[in-house]
């Protein structure tokens, strides 16, 4: 039943009395028309109608389009169907609308698209989406619910490509080179034959040329295990732009190129809510990272965080950690410089979105955010001396420059107190 | 805006074709439209703004001694219309996009019942005041449609209440 039906009642029911009380045809004549509407809208069986929704991809990468079709099936003509798709917040409608108004004609079948963008990743429910089918006489409505649909929307990736030796490697088979001179592939350097070469290393050229014999030096290939550490404990910035975004994009994008290389890569999200994910290589583990990264979110906490909490799983012994943080939170400034003290490899990759504030005329405040700012700046500096080093992320590259500096010293020697 | 544009010709009709600048039930006049422009938000406005629309319509026959107006069919059409123009705009959400073919049926449909009201007119112009019905006939007639008007929708409505029990 509609508003329609008592409204239509009441005034005809008014016009007729008030007719038949002051004797008026007139009268009558103005609640006619809405008893005739009454009852041929209400004698008229009411249409049948199903209708469901689907979407053209269940799972896609952020600023891809996708379209939420909504198919309707009815037995009778419908002249009104209100459809609703209850688009979640952060989808922008490319084509359509995200509520439409449309007529389906007797024992047809309708298709009703509208195409979004989803801005940001996440998981995400489209609908529950409504449908409200009115008859002629808008006396009858039907309501209809297609359950919610799931889409994951997956973060797109940043590029990142690194070149330089790996600093923390595993004797297992992958794609670094090694440091060390051994059985390998890439080519290293030519040195004098020694007692116990094997014969199949000489190289007959050089001893031609210059006289005894001479060895190839290969780099044997080694992989690394790498732990992308994601700070959750703040997400400064705008939706879409925030440090968490920049901080998952890149970290998609560098377990995807550790992975390509045959590295183990796992995921530790350190914040309000501890989750990790223990290293593994391969596609499906760039896939589990991926669903891990989705699930990756701030929640607001001010308990005690410690490295302790993490399961020793997760943090492999001589894995290289690469801390995505915009550094705001001592939590986890302080479980980075832990692991770094326990002997990981540890670089920070510094997520916040600069400029950190806006200028504000007051001089007050203008003071409160270069205090602030210089504070953070001294957490860098106290990080980068414990051999921890900050850069900010950049793409490409960014990590190389910071990566060969580990490299080097994880190679110099150290000294032992005995 | 169309229902609102409606309520403001049921309303000014009388005194423009009784040529006054300034009608003198001006200030009822305002506070109808302001109801008009209020209903397009309400359900109960709607039903509380045609009310008023009627008893304009019949206050200002009395008031103006009209025995005989031909004109009472494209009343009551224009209170139909307007009953539905401001149902419409409730039940679609501001800034929904409108097929162009359910604008064209609900034309057609407004259409065909202005052009019966407007047939209904002219039978009754024609027809003139001397047919005019006496009061009894009519007041039998006008009951029974009240009664008619009562019964039908609950009688309608009953039906599956007691199919669910």
């Amino acid at each position: 039943m509609t508003p329609q039906l008592p409204r239509l009642a009441t005034l005809c029911g008014l016009l007729l009395l008030s007719g038949a009380v002051l004797g008026r045809f007139e009268a009558v004549v103005l609640g006619a028309p809405l008893l005739a509407m009454l009852v041929t809208g209400l004698l008229r069986r009411p249409a049948t109608v199903s209708a469901g929704v689907r979407l053209s991809a269940l799972r896609v990468i952020e600023g891809d389009e996708v379209s939420v079709v909504a198919r309707v099936r009815t037995d009778r003509r419908v002249d009104q169907l209100t459809i609703d798709f209850g688009l979640p917040a952060g989808f922008e409608v490319v084509r359509g609308s995200g509520h439409v108004t449309v007529t389906v004609g007797p024992d047809s079948e309708l298709d009703v698209a509208v195409t979004v963008r989803p801005q940001r990743w996440g998981v995400y429910s489209v609908g529950p989406t409504s449908f409200a089918c009115y008859s002629r006489d808008r006396l009858h409505v039907e309501g209809l619910r297609s359950p919610a649909l799931t889409i994951r929307v997956v973060p797109r990736a940043d590029r990142f490509a690194g070149s330089l030796v790996q600093p923390f490697q595993r004797v297992l088979v992958g794609s670094h080179q090694s440091r060390a001179a051994g059985e390998g592939v890439e080519f290293a350097g030519i040195r004098e034959f020694r007692p116990g070469d094997p014969l199949r290393r000489v190289n007959w050229r050089v001893g031609a040329r210059y006289g005894g014999l001479h060895v190839t030096q290969h780099r044997p290939e080694r992989n690394a295990e790498v732990v992308l550490f994601l700070d959750t404990f703040v997400d400064p910035g705008r939706v879409g732009h925030s440090a968490l975004d920049t901080a998952v994009r890149a970290a998609l994008g560098i377990a995807g190129h550790y992975l390509r290389q045959m590295d183990r890569v796992g995921v530790v999200g350190f914040g309000g809510v501890i989750r990790w994910l223990t290293p593994g290589t391969g596609v499906a583990q760039l896939y589990r990272i991926t669903e891990h990264l989705l699930g990756a979110e701030v929640v607001t906490t001010h308990a005690a965080k410690a490295v302790s909490l993490l399961p020793r799983t997760s943090l492999p012994p001589g894995s290289l950690v690469i801390g995505l943080s915009p550094l705001l939170d001592e939590r986890a400034t302080a479980a980075l410089m832990a692991i770094s003290r326990r002997g990981h490899g540890v670089l920070v990759v510094d997520t916040a979105p600069y400029p950190l504030f806006e200028p504000v005329p007051e001089r007050a405040r203008e003071l409160a955010q270069r205090l602030f700012v210089l504070n953070r700046a001294a957490v860098v500096a106290r990080m980068s001396e414990a051999g921890v080093p900050v850069v900010r992320w950049t793409g490409a590259g960014a990590l190389d420059a910071v990566l060969a500096q580990l490299s080097r010293l994880h190679a110099r020697p150290k000294v032992v107190r005995r | 805006m169309l229902a609102a544009l409606l309520a403001l010709v049921l309303l000014g009709r009388p005194y423009l074709l009784a040529g006054e600048p300034a009608p003198r039930l001006f200030p009822i006049v305002i506070g109808v439209l302001v109801v008009s422009g209020l209903v397009l938000w309400n359900d109960g406005a709607v039903t509380a703004a045609a009310g008023a629309l009627a008893v304009h319509y019949v206050g200002m026959l009395y008031l103006r001694d009209v025995e005989y107006d031909v004109a009472a069919p494209l009343v009551a059409v224009g209170i139909v219309l307007f009953v539905e123009l401001a149902d419409l705009a409730i039940s679609v959400p501001p800034g929904t996009p409108i097929e162009p073919g359910f604008v064209r049926a609900r034309a057609h449909v407004y259409a065909g019942r202005v052009a019966v009201a407007v047939a209904t007119s002219v039978a009754l112009l024609l027809a003139g005041p001397g047919v005019r019905l006496p009061a009894g006939p009519v007041r039998v007639l006008a009951l029974a449609g009240a009664v008619a008007a009562v019964a039908v929708p609950l009688a309608v409505l009953a039906r599956p209440a007691r199919r669910r029990s």
